[in-house]
């Protein structure tokens, strides 16, 4: 599909119809000009083909009677019926008579192009004669008709005339219309059309302009920042008005604001979800937390005073038989590793040398997982760090997770991790494994979460949470790294 | 004479059993059995008895804040964490507040006596099971050179890095390097593992450990 721009769009939409208009007056007037010129011109000849009978039949009272009758009121009105009286625009009172009257004007001329005789004010009939005669004006239309114009005060007048022969080879009658418009009272103009046209494209291009201004300006601005905007962190940016913003189209604005709206809706639904995530890994944590204590006061407690009671009662009773002494002995065996069974669901339910800093922490679990998985921890922590508990326990928590990872799916024997301090302010947080690697593009947060695999995205998570980054770099064949920086 | 014991328990099963175990000893007198942090500190202060009994995790104030307070005070009472935790890290900040020895409520019965003639003598306890943990690994570790000896002593007495390189005149690379060293001849990861086991092997005493801590006067 071809791309077009709104703009060459709405310069086609709006100058194809001027253009088709033009087009169809042009053709219009052209057909109207020739059947107004056919109608006109039958009617001259019939003219002049009656004056040429009358002169042949030689009475002369006969002859100025038809000439009386007739008067030039233009042909006009009978296309029109306005009055255009060639007399009465030259000046000339019009007679009461002239109620009925024979429209047109005729004149009896002789070869030479002189006037015998003719109607009133005809006798411009003999030049038209003579320069038909000459054939240098007026032109002869198809069926012997002339046709032409001449200025009439400051009308130009347009005619139609024909000349009929008479008996006497010497005299010819000249019958003639005349015209001020072809098309009734405002004659059609090539200049007028022309002018029309390039008014009528001006005002588009005109309009177009400040369409340009009010309408496509704002909406590639718009649309360069819905594509470049970062959804639920930043809100649109509109530049400062221009002039043409006055004339601002109320659904840009509207668009405008919408767009506004969302992006703050999204920045909502980010903090919303952001917060509902933190929610639930605090809530995760405190639970933890929770059942750890419960089973450090509860059964760890028990268990511990069972087993002082055990050991009490085999060093106080010498009386004990070296048999019953060994079931009390295996027994506090079996409550001893119940007591360390406990510990470790404690430790790996909150981890307690997390309260006891970065270093340490990292230190402690490094070794706990190198004896837990069999494989070899290298830990470089910078003792210096001073890093909050709720960061300690998310570094932790993400060291725990990438060691499981490494192991896992990696088959990763070595694990390196190093947490340093960068440029004074950034801590910085890497876990390295020497294992399969993987495509990590491959696994987005949604995708991860869809299948069920929730340790990436929730170390992901647990990051954006203290406001750091979290980027992975892997391959296949390339081992995993993971990096946190806050 | 018998020795004087105060314990501080908020589990009330495992404190009545050792108050229990501790009654029937001739060679001891309970003299005071509380439940939580300020009363325990409240009784060393008034029976000043021999030696206190300090469970590390108590409501209000935490039996090592306890053992701090004895030792800021100068009290004649010579403290033996007791605890459930099995964590090395925990006995680090017990001995740092002065407790002479760590025992775990499940031994203690059995190594009580032990630990407060030990304790009663001078020296410092470490409960068996705490101390197991590392003997499994290394029998006899690697002996230290000297420089490593003492930038361990240090280290464990709870100076940074940077304070440790600016009292012995030497780099924080250098520092470091050292405890890398002392932590691979040991087999071991962290300083308080280290501490352990040097004082375990007898490569660093209590003495060593407290005096010095005092002498500095700085925690
Ligand atoms: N260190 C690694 N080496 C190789 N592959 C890895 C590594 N870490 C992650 N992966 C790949 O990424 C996928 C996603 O890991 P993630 O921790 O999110 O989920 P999971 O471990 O499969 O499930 P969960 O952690 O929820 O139990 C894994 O299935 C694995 O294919
Ligand atoms: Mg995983």
């Amino acid at each position: 599909m071809l791309r077009r721009k709104l703009l060459t769009v709405l310069f086609i939409i709006i100058l194809l119809p001027i253009l088709v208009v033009l087009f169809e007056s042009v053709t219009a007037f052209m057909s109207q000009k020739k059947s107004t010129t056919d109608t006109a011109g039958r009617y001259v000849q019939s003219l002049a083909d009656y004056a040429s009978d009358r002169w042949n039949d030689g009475r002369p009272a006969q002859i100025n009677t038809f000439l009386s009758l007739i008067a030039d009121y233009g042909y006009n009105m009978l296309i029109s019926g306005e009055k255009f009286h060639t007399q009465s625009a030259g000046g000339r009172k019009a007679s009461a008579r002239r109620d009925k009257f024979i429209p047109g004007m005729v004149a009896y001329v002789t070869s030479r192009g002189r006037v015998i005789s003719s109607s009133e004010n005809a006798d411009i009939l003999a030049t038209i004669f003579t320069g038909s005669m000459a054939e240098t004006s007026g032109r002869a239309a198809d069926n012997g008709n002339i046709v032409g114009s001449f200025m009439f005060g400051e009308n130009r007048v347009s005619y139609v005339a024909h000349i009929s022969t008479t008996g006497n080879r010497m005299v010819y009658a000249v019958a003639a219309v005349t015209m001020l418009s072809w098309m009734g009272r405002n004659d059609f103009n090539m200049m007028k059309l022309a002018f029309a046209g390039i008014l009528g494209t001006l005002i588009c291009l005109v309009g177009l302009f400040l369409l340009r201004g009010s309408v496509i300006k704002p909406l590639r601005a718009l649309s360069s920042q819905v594509e470049t905007i970062k959804w639920g962190t930043e809100t649109p940016k509109f530049g400062a008005d221009s002039i043409f913003d006055k004339l601002r189209v109320d659904e840009i604005s509207s668009l405008k604001k919408a767009v506004t709206d969302l992006a703050y809706r999204m920045i909502d639904k980010e903090s919303l979800e952001k917060r509902y995530l933190g929610d639930i890994i605090k809530a995760q944590e405190d639970e933890r937390g929770r059942i750890a204590q419960d089973i450090h006061d509860g059964p760890i407690q028990v268990v511990s005073a069972l087993i002082q009671r055990i050991q009490m009662l085999n060093i106080a009773s010498l009386g004990i038989p070296p048999d019953a002494s060994r079931q009390l002995a295996d027994s506090e065996d079996i409550a001893q590793n119940l007591v360390e069974d406990l510990r470790d669901i404690c430790d790996s339910l909150v981890p307690p040398w997390v309260s006891l800093g970065l270093a340490s922490c990292i230190e402690e679990a490094s070794g706990r997982f190198e004896r837990q998985h069999s494989i070899t921890v290298n830990a470089v922590v910078n003792q210096e760090l001073e890093v909050p508990r709720e960061t300690t326990l998310a570094l932790f928590r993400i060291f725990q997770e990438a060691v499981s990872n490494a192991v896992r799916h990696g088959h990763a024997d070595t694990v390196s991790v190093e947490a340093s301090l960068r440029g004074g302010r950034t801590l910085e947080f890497v876990i390295s494994d020497n294992g399969a690697g993987f495509v990590p593009e491959a696994e987005t947060p949604d995708t991860l979460v869809q299948k069920g695999q929730r340790g990436l995205a929730g170390m992901r998570r647990r990051v954006e949470l203290l406001g750091g980054e979290f980027v992975i770099k892997s391959a296949p064949g390339e081992g995993a790294e993971i990096t946190v920086r806050i | 004479m018998p020795v004087t014991i105060v314990i501080a328990d908020d589990h009330p099963l495992t404190r009545s059993g050792l108050a229990e175990w501790i009654r029937k000893n001739e060679n001891f007198t309970l003299t005071g059995e509380v439940d939580d942090g300020s009363s325990a500190w409240d009784a060393v202060r008034e029976l000043r008895p021999d030696i206190a009994l300090l469970d590390i995790q108590m409501p209000g104030e935490s039996g090592i804040s306890v053992a701090q307070k004895i030792k800021d005070n100068g009290l004649p009472t010579r403290v033996i964490m007791l605890t459930s935790f099995n964590a090395q890290p925990y006995v680090m900040a017990s001995l740092r507040a002065g407790a002479s020895g760590f025992v775990l409520k499940t031994t203690a019965v059995r190594e009580l006596e032990v630990a407060i003639k030990q304790v009663m003598s001078g020296g410092f306890y470490l409960d068996s099971r705490v101390a197991g943990t590392l003997s499994d690994r290394q029998m006899t570790p690697e002996p230290l050179s000297s420089r490593e000896r003492e930038v361990l002593l240090v280290t464990t007495k709870g100076f940074s890095i940077k304070e440790i390189a600016s009292m012995l005149c030497i780099t924080e690379r250098t520092v470091q390097a050292h405890l890398t060293s002392v932590y691979a001849k040991f087999g071991c990861r962290g300083k308080s593992e280290a501490l352990l086991v040097a004082l375990r092997h007898g490569i660093i005493t209590i003495d060593e450990l407290l005096e010095g801590t005092s002498l500095d006067g700085d925690n």
